[in-house]
Parts: structure tokens; C-alpha cells; sequence
């Protein structure tokens, strides 16, 4: 994986987890639903039908997997299953799919019936294309340009980046409170620059990574923000529409903001 | 001890930046060949290579109107925001063109039909005006307002724009040449 990986992958669990997460929602009792078609001998699959919208696995949404920002192991408590009495099963009987939001029961005697979880209900992307696919509120995080310059004297380097944030709400107060919240949440702040070396905390098929450890890359500092500008987005060519007699279908370009920052690191060798 | 500026010197410093706009403006006028004009439909008529000159025009203007002095220093603004889209508030008397590059730099989400004065065959003023439309409410609004109904998507639809337009330029031979013309100018003083 390389650095630039790292570093975007540091930056959305930071956002994900230590800014948006007053924007963690909780589904409740939310029905389970067995696919035939996903299910194999020794693996039973049970998909939630959430009547939320947006939907929560969503694209760039899904179920919370861990308890705490900082925490390395599954969460304990953002995910509770029942049975069909009501009874709650033990979390060693199954297996949660945090992306596609299923329960995954090696045996056909636990047979899950309901689910109580807490989702994302910001969606975090990384391109413009999926901002459709991803329904709003979106944020698309945008990592554009670097160079790697060396200090004056000695060895070492600073590696700075521009990146944007994009965000797409569904009215004015939430475009103000998610551009606000990203503001303050990365403006003179400073993040883990993890080294991400047994891979993400999600595997590739949505479940947890057990072997997924904190480490931060040696002799590199932490990401560090500034130049942090936060501006409402208008595009004019929108305003010039005629709604007076139009029937409006809805434009997820209406509410949008940007937040321009700059983020960097120092590297010893 | 608090340094004075002398109020004469500084005005000097203002008409000499002003005489160096062009400079400024060939720079952006550069980013804009570069990073919009590759972008653009051949066959559209309101393709933003048919703006060249008017945003050049504006980008002047702009510039010229922004030079100020600020405490000890001299603060030059580029990108009239409300013209532009930068803005919680548009300004209404703007052009089709900047209306068009405004949009484009800020980027678009979807697909969307650019409708223009000359499609609309309305009077000029807020209807008249160019605007873009989702491509769906485009379909459906144009058979009861006589529009083209095939009329392509735009081009510039899902962009994700050029958010760094104004920023980051490379100014070092511009100051040089300011410091120039500007220690030339004291000795006539």
C-alpha cells in the first residue's frame, strides 16, 4: 500500500469516526430477511430491510464496526440480533457484513429475526461519480495535488497535500451544520498517520479485520491540517431556473459547501 | 516604532500592480486552455471556448476593481464570488458566459441539459437566461415548453470542477517586475 493510501485511509476513518460521529444514527428492530441465493452449507446469510432513508448500506454508508475512534477491536454494543422469541443472540454466533449490512450464522439452528444497529448516515466517498450512486448528505473527500520538498538543512522532507472536501446536503441547516462540524473538526487539528500494515479494519467482503492492527508509520509525523477555508457552493447556472411554474424534481447540487485544506506530514529519512 | 507607510507610496504601488493585471489575467487565462477548454463538446454553442474573451474581460475588471491596500500591505482579489458561485447569494447580473465558467469551475453532480437564451426564444431576464436543468426535468419540461427534446446532456455534467482555479498561482516574475517598475518609480518621487 502506498503512502498516499495510507494517508487517505487515515483521513476518512478520522473523519468517519472522530468528526462525523454525531451523525451515527440507530435503526431499531429492523426485520431479517434470508437469502437463498447467498447462502451456502455451513454459511446462512440474513439481509436487513431498513425502511430508512437514505438506506443505510447505501453506497459509502453502512453499519458502525467499532466502539470508539482509536478502538482495534469489533464494536460490543452498535449491533444487537434477536431471535424470532425476542431473545438476543450471543455475537459469537454470527458474523456482521458492516457494508452490505447482513448477519452471517455458520449454523441453521440460530435463526436471526430482527437487528438493532447504528449506521452511518453521512455518506463518506471518495469520487464525484459516486455522489449519485450515494444519495445525500455526501461528503466526497478529495486528496489533489502534492509535492515533496526538502528541509533547508539536514535530511528529511514535508509532504504536502491539497484536498478538498466536498459536501451535498439535503437542505441549507444540514449544508450549514456538516460544513461547520468539518470545519472545526479539522482546522489546526491533527490526525494518526497509521501504517495500515494487516490491511484496513473492513476485509474486501464487509466483515471485521482481526488482524488488523494500530501502528503509525515510523519516523513520519502525524497529518497535520491547515489553510482550512470553508465556502458555500451556488453553481450559478442553477439559479437561473424558473421554478414559478415548474414542478421541481430534486437537484442534489442545490446545497452543497467546500471545505480547501491543506494537509502535511514531516518525514525523517 | 510602528513603521508609516506613506499613503502617496502605496498609490503608486496600487497603479503599478494595475498596470500588470494582464499578467495575472494571461496566467488564469492559461489554466483555463488547459484544465476546461479539453473538456468541452465541439458541437455545443455554448461552449466555453466561445467565452474566452468574456471571461478574460471579467477576470480584468475583477482584478482591477480588487486591488486594495490593507494595513502595511496590498491585497489583490481574484473571482467576483457572487458572480461566480461562491456565494450563498447570486448575483443576478452576470452573464451567460461567467455563469457558464463559474459553474463549470465549481463542478456539477449528475447529468444536466444547459439551456440557453437563444434555446429558450424567451425575452433576456431571469427566465431568458442560461441555466441548466437535470436531465430529467429537462425531458419532461420540454414538450410543453417547445424545447428540443433530444437536446444532448451537457458536456460539463458531472464535472468535478476546477476548485483550485484561483489558487496557487506562480506570481514570482510578476513581483519581480512590480519591484521593478516600483524602484523605478521612487527615484522620480
Amino acid at each position: 500500500m502506498k503512502k498516499l493510501r495510507k494517508e487517505d485511509l487515515s483521513l476518512h476513518h478520522f473523519i468517519r469516526f472522530n468528526i462525523l460521529d454525531e451523525y451515527i444514527e440507530t435503526d431499531s428492530n429492523v426485520s431479517l430477511q434470508y437469502n437463498s441465493t447467498l447462502s451456502t452449507v455451513g454459511s446462512y446469510v440474513y439481509e436487513s430491510v431498513s425502511s430508512k432513508l437514505p438506506l443505510p448500506t447505501s453506497f459509502g454508508r453502512g453499519w458502525v464496526y467499532i466502539d470508539e475512534y482509536g478502538d482495534v477491536t469489533e464494536q460490543q454494543s452498535a449491533i444487537t440480533v434477536y431471535s424470532g422469541s425476542g431473545a438476543v443472540i450471543s455475537g459469537s454466533d454470527y458474523m456482521v457484513d458492516y457494508i452490505d449490512g447482513r448477519i452471517i450464522t455458520a449454523s441453521d439452528s440460530i435463526v436471526p429475526a430482527a437487528v438493532t444497529y447504528k449506521y452511518f448516515y453521512v455518506s463518506l466517498v471518495n469520487e464525484w461519480e459516486d455522489i449519485e450512486a450515494a444519495d445525500v448528505p455526501v461528503v466526497v473527500v478529495n486528496i489533489e495535488s502534492f509535492k515533496k520538498e526538502g528541509f533547508q538543512l539536514g535530511g528529511g522532507r514535508v509532504v504536502p497535500r491539497r484536498c478538498h472536501l466536498h459536501i451535498f446536503a439535503t437542505n441549507r441547516s444540514e449544508r450549514d451544520d456538516l460544513s461547520e462540524l468539518l470545519y472545526d473538526g479539522i482546522n489546526q487539528k491533527c490526525c494518526p498517520n497509521q501504517n495500515w500494515t494487516k490491511g484496513s479494519i473492513l476485509d474486501w467482503n464487509g466483515t471485521f479485520n482481526d488482524a488488523y492492527i494500530y501502528e503509525t508509520i515510523e519516523y513520519h509525523s502525524s497529518l497535520r491540517f491547515e489553510n482550512v477555508v470553508s465556502r458555500n457552493i451556488n453553481p450559478p447556472l442553477l439559479g437561473g431556473i424558473p421554478r414559478k411554474n415548474m414542478i421541481m424534481l430534486s437537484d442534489l447540487n442545490r446545497y452543497r459547501a467546500r471545505i480547501d485544506f491543506d494537509m502535511f506530514h514531516w518525514e525523517e529519512q | 516604532m510602528v513603521k508609516q507607510y506613506d499613503p502617496k507610496l502605496m498609490k503608486l504601488l496600487v497603479d503599478i500592480i494595475k498596470s500588470e493585471v494582464d499578467s495575472i489575467v494571461d496566467k488564469l487565462m492559461e489554466r483555463f486552455e488547459k484544465e476546461i477548454i479539453p473538456y468541452e463538446d465541439e458541437d455545443d454553442p455554448a461552449k466555453p471556448s466561445l467565452c474566452k474573451e468574456e471571461f478574460r474581460q471579467f477576470l480584468k475588471e475583477d482584478i482591477e476593481n480588487n486591488i486594495k491596500i490593507k494595513g502595511f500591505g496590498i491585497e489583490i482579489g481574484v473571482g467576483n464570488e457572487e458572480k461566480l458561485g461562491f456565494s450563498d447569494d447570486l448575483d443576478e447580473e452576470t452573464t451567460d458566459c461567467v455563469k457558464i465558467i463559474g459553474t463549470i469551475i465549481q463542478g456539477i453532480s449528475g447529468e444536466y441539459v444547459l439551456v440557453t437564451s437563444s434555446m429558450t426564444g424567451e425575452p433576456e431576464g431571469r427566465f431568458g437566461r442560461a441555466f441548466i436543468m437535470p436531465a430529467e426535468q429537462y425531458r419532461f419540461e420540454a414538450i410543453s415548453k417547445g424545447w428540443d427534446p433530444e437536446k444532448p446532456i451537457w458536456k460539463f455534467s458531472n464535472f468535478a470542477g476546477v476548485p483550485d482555479f484561483f489558487s496557487g498561482l506562480n506570481l514570482e516574475d510578476l513581483a519581480s517586475n512590480i519591484a521593478k517598475k516600483f524602484g523605478e518609480a521612487l527615484k522620480n518621487v
